[in-house]
């Protein structure tokens, strides 16, 4: 009996997890960074497996929103985390995470209203009775959410997950298991220890086959900064952020065959070798907050805390990375939203240049040049 | 198999053979278009290929394949890829390392401590796949080995003097009475003076050198970068066209001429 060739096609390479969407270019599977326009920007999320830099702006404050935004939606989509750092503790950064901004609250309402409709009997359109209500879709399998900065998540919900924290200033007061001979200088074999262990232990290999893949997540803040570095390393070789490349290379080759993303930020102005990292990382994004510098004040960018750079996105499984529509991009901090946006100049709308009255820079100018000469004013007649 | 990019290498004829090609990129480009393009054109063309990943799984190396018209997972069954897969072994290196097993065996176990000769091992392991090749029936073809990333032997802890004599014990391997082809990817950094002495070391013993460079005035949706290809054996010349990479296929013009301008 001839059969046929024919055989449906069956999706059995990708696993559903919470949380996680396949990419539409290459099939991997994504997650949200918890930022959705941010996801937006570096082509629908990131990729399990990967390693994201984010190279700090100078206080390193907006980096760190950007990794607790990557933690709350953890919490939120039930996946495992493991968050290690020194320059702040990582409980005191557990403690200060944004909460989830709940749409439920608004279908709750409308629900009991859509009951007391339905009890009634429909004297027009009484075929449509019998079916079913339209329930939107809910929350758990959204892609990405939005927060609150103000309001600190609820803990009843961070109990419900499976969080991990090292602390490499606690640990270095602890004893630290010993191995024989040395992979890694200290804080950085540790911190890859628990990790590997962490995924092991989790069945978040590739390898061990689980039933139920789960997502680890893990968040390393300040990588490089001087509480990583030990005296011994800086006496052994020359460049003192090589342990760092090694270690980011281990993690890469850890997290290939893991279901785990790891989210690590680095003090940019701390790092001697900034290309060898940017080359030992997946994506890598760069934050430059205006907070203390000239672009301030400049009327462009009034309305923004910062310009945003994509520096580096993944060539996974293809030849070619996604390119994002543009490149000069700006964030900007709300309330609920850590909003990235494409940088526009505000339009100038009136017809006469009334804006330099309110214009501090062009005011700047001008007072330098009451300084050098007598004219307070250069105007120029067409 | 890129047809433009082959004509432009001058390999769609006869394949390189007792050739040492480096291949390099800078910070704003990625030349790993170059090394797919090796692996199938020799794949293609029935002769065996060393795969030494360091830089990316194997994985990637699959699917990217896939997409030129190649099944890797199939030719590693066939015996024609042999694959030292990097990645996997340093994988392998961590775990028997925290598990405190014997890992001096792993060729890979320079990273732990950085004594003399350290790579030793990683050579060793390439030269072991030679002679297996050696042994199987496809003596007299040419064969091609792939090392994809030597700025990562730099980062995990290797020095510049090991990193070099690596690799001219690599290229004695394909100077032997059968010849063979070997080509080295890696990324520069040209501010960091190690890697940029390292360069030049690697490319003086090299016989063709490709250069990948990101445009110097940005980043541009209709061209990716430039490519120089320096011949310094036979005839001496030096080229430069713009490239772009697409999904399935690389578009090589002369400089200022994408379709864009036109």
């Amino acid at each position: 009996m001839a059969v046929s060739s024919f055989q449906k096609k069956t999706k059995h390479g990708i696993p559903k997890i919470s949380g996680t969407r396949p990419s539409l270019r290459n099939s991997q599977l994504l997650i949200s960074t918890g930022v959705p326009s941010l996801d937006y920007f570096i082509g629908g999320g990131l990729a399990v497996g990967t390693v994201m830099l984010i190279e700090e702006d100078v206080f390193g404050a907006y980096a760190r929103i950007l990794l607790k935004y990557f933690i709350s939606e953890g919490i939120v989509c039930g996946h495992s985390l493991f968050l290690s750092g020194g320059d702040v503790s990582p409980t005191q950064i557990l403690q200060g995470l944004p909460a989830p901004i709940s749409d439920n609250s608004a279908h709750r309402k409308s629900e009991p209203e859509s009951r007391q409709v339905g009890a009634e009997p429909m004297k027009i359109a009484w075929r449509y009775t019998d079916l079913p209500v339209v329930q939107p879709a809910p929350a758990v399998h959204q892609f990405g959410h939005y927060y609150d900065v103000s309001l600190v998540m609820d803990s009843k919900l961070m109990q419900q997950c499976d969080i991990e924290t090292y602390d490499i200033c606690e640990g270095s007061t602890e004893s630290p298991q010993q191995f024989s001979g040395t992979l890694l200088p200290q804080p950085y074999q540790m911190v890859l220890y628990k990790i590997w262990r962490r995924l092991k232990k989790g069945n978040f290999l590739t390898s061990s086959n689980p039933a139920q893949p789960n997502i680890l997540r893990i968040g390393i803040h300040s990588l490089g900064s001087p509480l990583w570095r030990t005296i011994s390393d800086s006496e052994r070789s020359s460049s003192s952020d090589s342990p760092m490349f090694k270690f980011l290379h281990l993690l890469r080759a850890l997290l290939r065959s893991a279901y785990a993303v790891c989210v690590v930020t680095v003090p940019l102005h701390l790092i001697q070798d900034v290309e060898r990292l940017r080359f030992e990382s997946d994506t890598v994004v760069k934050l430059e907050s205006f907070a203390g510098s000239d672009k301030e004040m400049n009327p462009v960018f009034k309305d923004y805390h910062g310009l945003f750079h994509i520096v580096k996105l993944p060539r996974l499984n293809s030849l070619t990375s996604f390119i994002p529509e543009t490149k000069d991009l700006c964030f900007q901090l709300k309330k609920k939203k850590f909003a990235i946006e494409k940088l526009h100049i505000p339009p100038d709308l009136s017809e006469t240049a009334s804006r330099t009255n309110k214009d501090p820079v062009v005011d700047k100018i001008s007072h330098k040049l009451i300084g050098c000469s007598s004219a307070t004013k250069i105007e120029i007649d067409f | 198999m890129f047809s433009d990019l082959n004509v432009f290498l001058e390999c769609e004829k006869n394949l390189p053979k007792r050739k040492f090609i480096l291949v390099t990129n800078d910070h704003r480009s990625d030349s790993s278009f170059v090394l797919h393009n090796m692996i199938s054109l020799f794949l293609k063309n029935s002769c065996p290929v060393i795969l030494v990943n360091i830089a990316q799984s194997f994985n990637h190396y699959h699917n990217v394949a896939l997409k030129l018209g190649i099944n890797l997972k199939k030719v590693v069954e066939e015996g024609k890829l042999l694959c030292v897969d990097g990645l996997k072994l340093l994988n392998a290196l961590i775990e028997s390392y925290f598990e405190e097993q014997n890992c001096l065996n792993n060729p890979f176990s320079f990273i732990m401590n950085c004594r003399e000769h350290s790579l030793m091992e990683l050579y060793l392991s390439i030269k072991k796949k030679v002679e297996m090749l050696d042994n199987s029936s496809t003596k007299d073809l040419n064969f091609l080995i792939l090392i994809d990333d030597f700025s990562n032997l730099q980062s995990l802890g290797a020095s510049n003097i090991e990193v070099i004599n690596f690799i001219n014990y690599c290229h004695s391997l394909i100077l032997r009475k059968t010849g063979g082809c070997l080509v080295i990817g890696g990324s520069v950094d040209f501010d960091d003076e190690d890697s940029h002495v390292l360069l030049n070391c690697i490319s003086h013993s090299s016989d063709t050198c490709i250069q990948i460079n990101g445009l110097l005035t940005g980043q541009s949706r209709d061209v990716d970068g430039e490519i120089t290809v320096t011949e310094k054996s036979g005839k001496l010349s030096k080229k430069i066209m713009q490239f772009k990479v697409e999904e399935k296929s690389v578009r090589l013009f002369a400089r200022g001429t994408c379709s864009a301008v036109l």
